[in-house]
């Protein structure tokens, strides 16, 4: 797991997982599709990414399925990640 | 409603996939007033059976009590059947204002606003209370028409762990730099029924200067005691004057 995916590892265990609950999550975990995380918490998800990597996610791309997984995010970040640069 | 052959087609397959799931709900017809004890037609066409009711909000049978339909009756007969209009426009009878008086005198509040039902006033509250300089905190677990009211507002939304005080407390302390900061809870939560942490919560809010939005649609026993009940609200409300 690269470095973004530990630090929205590391977010999503701090911001969802029950204390006490041991569970793994993997670069594949499902986040959206396992109910760890709703449409409604996954607003603070996106401020997170949005805040920490400098980039600007529209809500068009900001869909379930692109944040379903760690993996899904880190692509998603990298992607905008890209758009910014490119924009310079 | 007219729509094309196209549209009633990706309905029609919108609720084939539904009934596929086993997520169509039919109706039950009730023949009878509320109560603990109904008669249901179900499925449609089937003589009614009798059946204990265990489903509905109506905790102390106020649906179908003797004196609300005696109210109901001389309200029709002295005030007619309604007003054709919305509130502020012509809308508001004495009664209203009456009732709402009473309210804030049995519940301690410093006021009382009716809505038709507390899904509407859910939805009215936060947009006619915030604005894009503030933030709602709401627990995860909120009714959805709390959800559905938060995303009509332009405040910030966030979001806290079921009843975690210590994920709020990181919360507030994270939105500090907002205008105003509301926290939102049930007081009941209707799925699983337990209770929140209100007193906690209240401390919380204080702490970090923020308000205490309660949606009490369900309240343990508070229409027996409510003062006691609401401690936390009307002491927060003494405080904060």
């Amino acid at each position: 797991m690269d470095e973004i995916g530990k630090a929205v590892r590391d977010y999503i265990i701090r911001e969802y997982v029950p204390e006490g609950d041991d569970r793994e999550i993997t670069e594949t975990t499902p986040l959206i599709s396992s109910g760890l995380v709703d449409s409604f918490s996954m607003v603070s998800l996106l401020r997170f990414l949005e805040k920490k990597y400098a980039i600007h996610i529209p809500d068009a791309d900001a869909t379930p399925e692109a944040f379903d997984t760690i993996e899904r995010i880190v692509v998603l970040v990298r992607r905008f990640q890209k758009a910014e640069v490119g924009s310079v | 409603m007219a729509f094309s052959d196209t549209v009633r087609h990706s309905y029609q397959t919108d609720i084939e996939g539904i009934r596929a799931a086993g997520l169509f709900k039919e109706e039950r017809y009730i023949h009878s007033p509320q109560a603990s004890g109904i008669e249901v037609e179900f499925p449609v066409g089937s003589p009614p059976r009798k059946c204990i009711n265990i489903c509905a909000n109506n905790y102390l049978g106020l649906s179908s009590h003797p004196e609300v339909i005696a109210a109901a009756h001389a309200g029709l007969d002295s005030r007619g059947y309604g007003m054709s209009s919305v509130r502020f426009i012509c809308g508001t009878q004495d009664i209203h204002r009456e009732l709402e008086k009473r309210l804030t005198e049995f519940l301690g509040t410093e006021d009382t606003l009716l809505f038709p039902s507390c899904m509407d006033a859910n939805a009215g509250f936060f947009e006619a209370c915030l604005t894009e300089k503030d933030v709602m905190i709401a627990d995860r677990l909120v009714h959805a028409s709390i959800v559905d009211g938060m995303r009509l507002c332009k405040a910030m939304q966030d979001t806290f762990k079921h009843s975690d005080m210590g994920h709020l407390e990181e919360k507030l302390q994270e939105h500090q730099d907002k205008r105003f900061r509301m926290v939102i809870t049930d007081g009941v939560f209707s799925m699983d029924g337990d209770t929140a942490k209100l007193d906690a919560m209240v401390a919380l809010a204080e702490k970090y200067n923020a308000m205490v939005f309660l949606d009490d649609s369900h309240p343990p026993a508070s229409l027996a005691k409510p003062a006691e009940a609401r401690t936390s609200i009307v002491a927060y409300s003494a405080r904060s004057t």
